[in-house]
């Protein structure tokens, strides 16, 4: 009940050919069925996405390809002759969208590991977000945005408008704003489904590949990665600065008002480490590292406490009484040596994917043919 | 971080363990079945109170917790406070605790009726069927599965309300709905308890049907009147002369008496006391059981009628060799409720106490207040109450043992029906051979 894998949009009339080839077709499926089902049974349940993340993130994902396909297909049935759209079927831009996604869902090619790490990092850390403001002491006034803007520094007080207003759209809206490249990759193959949807005959089919291309190039121009919730949260944390305030006092602040994207911003800032990096150990409930981090900046146990329970109170795979149990070792790691465990993550990310890609290949002897 | 709504603080030890607390937070503890010196009784509270031990931080937050059958909406607030912890409870909202609706317990018709009936949540006749339908003309296998209306047409009333509707969408009983019996053209009264389904929602009904409907149930006031009318010149004058004509040849007015027939009269007078006891009960049971009864609210301070009430009571007391307690009755303990009626179920509840309690016992007369509500506990050291009795002492007529001198039984019944009415409760915490607590709760003023 999650990504949508209905191909049949018109079952095929009985007797018809296509009805037979379907019946044929039978086989293979109950095949690839099976073959599903008993992976299925021996994922570990530590492994699996909980429910509440695979519909979101499910979710997530149609809304945003839809919405592309959408844009996408209106662009260009603006731009191409009367014509031409015709004999595309005449398929209105919605209809074109509805394809496109399931094309898109059948192929495969949603299956791209960057994509979902994105995907599923965005729902989860939306999740936490809500959880933690739905843990607000009620009737409390959220300050910290307020004072900041407030604050007579032109420079942080934009900064904090405009964290709050990205944050105000990233709860309204259903659909993903991706990082640029991500957003790049996607684009581009809902640009090429929609050209297998709107495929012509021979002179024309150039005439529509070429308003595809320029359609998706003006979506890309347009496209602004600075009103990401995370690129504001970058700025806002710049913006800063070393105040003088307590890194600890800030952390905590920024979690009990439920601004997780500022919470990951301040302390990856704090760290000289990637947003992204920093993201995933907060949302891994099994991930050592994160307390690593909060040593990392030298937080003392209370502080510690403090961010373990509201984290752990938002975030229903934290386990709080571990936690409580193990809070005292975790608080007597050494600064400098956490710092230490923490250098690796400061490599270029790029080389650790590689690293990573290259552990997951077997070592396989040279082929014989090509040996020299 | 202000809260603006009542807070309630409790201090503990380094095991957890409840010291202090002040009397609003000791008495949910209680409720829920804890006690200084140990853990707190509601689950989320004492699991808040170790992690904040156990992380050395103040924490914080929004717990649920069940008392008597609110459940209580709380923000939370637990902060380590030297060995131990010290918490503040801020109540957010109360919501009355979900109910399961009861399914499979057999609902009963409405009492009275020529025969019954049933319907489903579609107002189609079911299985369970009438019992004398047959005899008004009726042939049951061709009415079941059909619709209510193909058997009765429903009449409206004079505004064009039809009772039975309005209590499908209501979700209650209905009574007095005109109809008229298709088969027969018979005019009829249709009533119903309604039926809950699983979530709640509307299940169908359970009825009777009344072919000879009585006179209108309203209320007539002029009929009240005249009971007690007749009460008073009927039964009260005769016992009064009775009781006071016992007395003077018990007291020897007219000259000595053998004292076998001193005694005798006593036993007279003390009857006639007794019967007349059971009038005011009875007059009292027909004024609130009127649709139309109610109490005043004057205003009471629940402190002074409890020493009133004491006060009557301690000749009666010192007779039988008991001692009434009464603890600190001086501070004002401001309600609502009528002070005719709050005395009145005061005296019943010491005077039980004090018939039941032994010779050189006590009796407890203690008062609380919390949140909204003040409470006054009357506890006596007599041989207690069973659980299984402990619902039957508040219904009209029982007497647990009838073979114990007193009264009709209907004091308590009539004492928690006022209670109730002034908008509070009576109850009682006993077990056999560890007396009894009766307990007057009262809206706070």
């Amino acid at each position: 009940m999650s990504v949508d894998h209905s191909d049949a949009m018109r079952a095929p009339e009985p007797g018809s050919a296509a009805f037979w080839a379907h019946a044929a077709a039978a086989a293979s499926r109950a095949d690839s069925r099976l073959a599903a089902q008993i992976q299925d049974l021996f994922l570990s349940d530590a492994d699996r996405l909980d429910d509440r993340t695979r519909a979101a993130a499910a979710a997530t994902l149609r809304m945003t390809v839809l919405a592309m396909a959408h844009d996408l297909a209106r662009d260009v049935a603006d731009q191409l002759p009367g014509h031409a759209v015709d004999h595309a079927g005449g398929t209105s831009p919605d209809q074109a969208a509805a394809a496109v996604s399931r094309r898109l869902h059948g192929s495969g090619l949603l299956r791209d590991r960057a994509l979902m790490e994105e995907l599923f990092a965005r729902v989860r850390q939306d999740m936490v977000s809500e959880a933690l403001r739905a843990n607000r002491v009620p009737a409390a006034e959220p300050t910290l945005l307020a004072e900041w803007v407030a604050s007579g520094d032109d420079g942080l007080s934009r900064a904090a408008m405009a964290y709050g207003q990205a944050e105000a759209r990233r709860q309204a809206e259903w659909r993903a704003d991706l990082p640029l490249a991500l957003h790049e990759k996607l684009l581009w193959w809902v640009a090429a489904a929609l050209r297998e949807q709107w495929a012509v005959e021979g002179g024309q089919q150039i005439l529509v590949d070429r308003a595809i291309a320029q359609a998706a190039q003006r979506s890309m121009a347009g496209d602004d990665d600075q009103d990401r919730l995370e690129a504001a949260a970058d700025r806002l944390v710049a913006a800063l600065g070393a105040n003088g305030a307590d890194l600890a006092e800030r952390l905590i602040a920024a979690l009990e008002e439920g601004h997780l994207a500022l919470f990951i911003a301040l302390l990856s800032q704090a760290l000289a480490l990637d947003f992204v990096e920093v993201r995933a150990l907060v949302l891994d409930p099994h991930d050592d590292r994160f307390w690593v981090a909060l040593r990392g900046v030298d937080l003392e146990r209370a502080a510690i406490a403090r961010i373990g329970f509201l984290l752990a109170d938002a975030d229903p795979r934290r386990d709080l009484d571990a936690f409580a149990d193990r809070l005292d070792a975790i608080a007597a790691i050494a600064a400098p040596e956490a710092a230490e465990g923490l250098a690796p993550m400061a490599l270029p990310r790029q080389f650790r994917e590689a690293q990573r890609a290259l552990e997951r290949t077997p070592d396989r002897a040279p082929d014989r043919a090509l040996a020299w | 971080m202000v809260i603006d709504t009542p807070t309630f603080t409790a201090t503990l030890d380094g095991d957890d363990r409840l010291v202090d607390a002040d009397p609003s937070f000791a008495a949910l503890n209680a409720r829920a079945g804890g006690a200084l010196g140990e853990r707190l009784a509601a689950p989320p509270l004492a699991s808040l109170v170790r992690l904040a031990r156990r992380l050395g931080v103040p924490i914080a937050r929004a717990v649920t917790i069940a008392d008597a059958d609110q459940d209580l909406d709380c923000w939370v607030r637990a902060a380590p406070a030297g060995n131990g912890v010290a918490l503040a409870l801020s109540l957010i909202r109360e919501r009355p605790a979900w109910r399961p609706s009861v399914l499979g317990a057999v609902l009963p018709p409405p009492p009275g009726g020529d025969w019954t009936w049933s319907v489903d949540a579609k107002l189609k006749f079911e299985q369970l069927l009438m019992r004398a339908g047959m005899d008004h003309g009726l042939d049951r296998a061709s009415v079941m599965g059909q619709p209510l209306t193909k058997l009765f047409s429903l009449e409206s009333s004079e505004e064009g309300a039809l009772s039975l509707l309005e209590a499908v969408a209501s979700l209650d009983d209905f009574s007095d709905q005109p109809a008229v019996l298709n088969v027969t053209g018979t005019r009829v009264l249709l009533a119903g308890h309604v039926r809950l389904d699983r979530g709640g929602g509307f299940g169908g009904f359970v009825g009777a049907t009344y072919h000879h409907p009585s006179p209108a149930s309203a209320p007539d006031a002029e009929i009240g009147g005249l009971f007690h009318h007749r009460l008073d010149t009927i039964l009260r004058r005769p016992l009064g002369q009775i009781v006071a004509n016992a007395d003077s040849i018990n007291a020897g007015v007219d000259g000595d008496i053998d004292p076998q027939y001193a005694d005798y009269a006593a036993d007279i007078a003390s009857a006639g006391r007794h019967l007349m006891g059971l009038i005011d009960d009875l007059s009292d049971i027909e004024a609130i059981e009127r649709e139309d009864f109610t109490v005043d609210d004057e205003g009471i301070d629940l402190a002074d009628v409890t020493r009133r009430a004491a006060g009557l009571l301690s000749v009666r007391a010192a007779n039988a060799g008991v001692t009434i307690d009464r603890g600190d009755l001086d501070s004002a303990m401001p309600a609502h409720g009528e002070f005719r009626r709050t005395l009145q179920i005061l005296v019943n509840l010491i005077g039980n106490a004090v018939r039941y309690s032994p010779r050189n016992a006590i009796v407890w007369l203690r008062l609380q207040r919390d949140n909204d509500r003040v409470y006054a506990i009357v506890a006596d050291q007599g041989k207690g109450i069973a659980l299984d009795d402990q619902e039957r002492i508040f219904a009209k007529f029982e007497r647990v043992d009838t073979s114990e001198p007193g009264g009709s039984g209907l004091g308590l019944y009539i004492a928690r029906r006022l209670a109730r009415a002034m908008g509070g409760d009576l109850t009682v915490d006993s077990a056999p051979g560890e007396g009894a607590r009766f307990v007057l709760s009262l809206p706070a003023a």
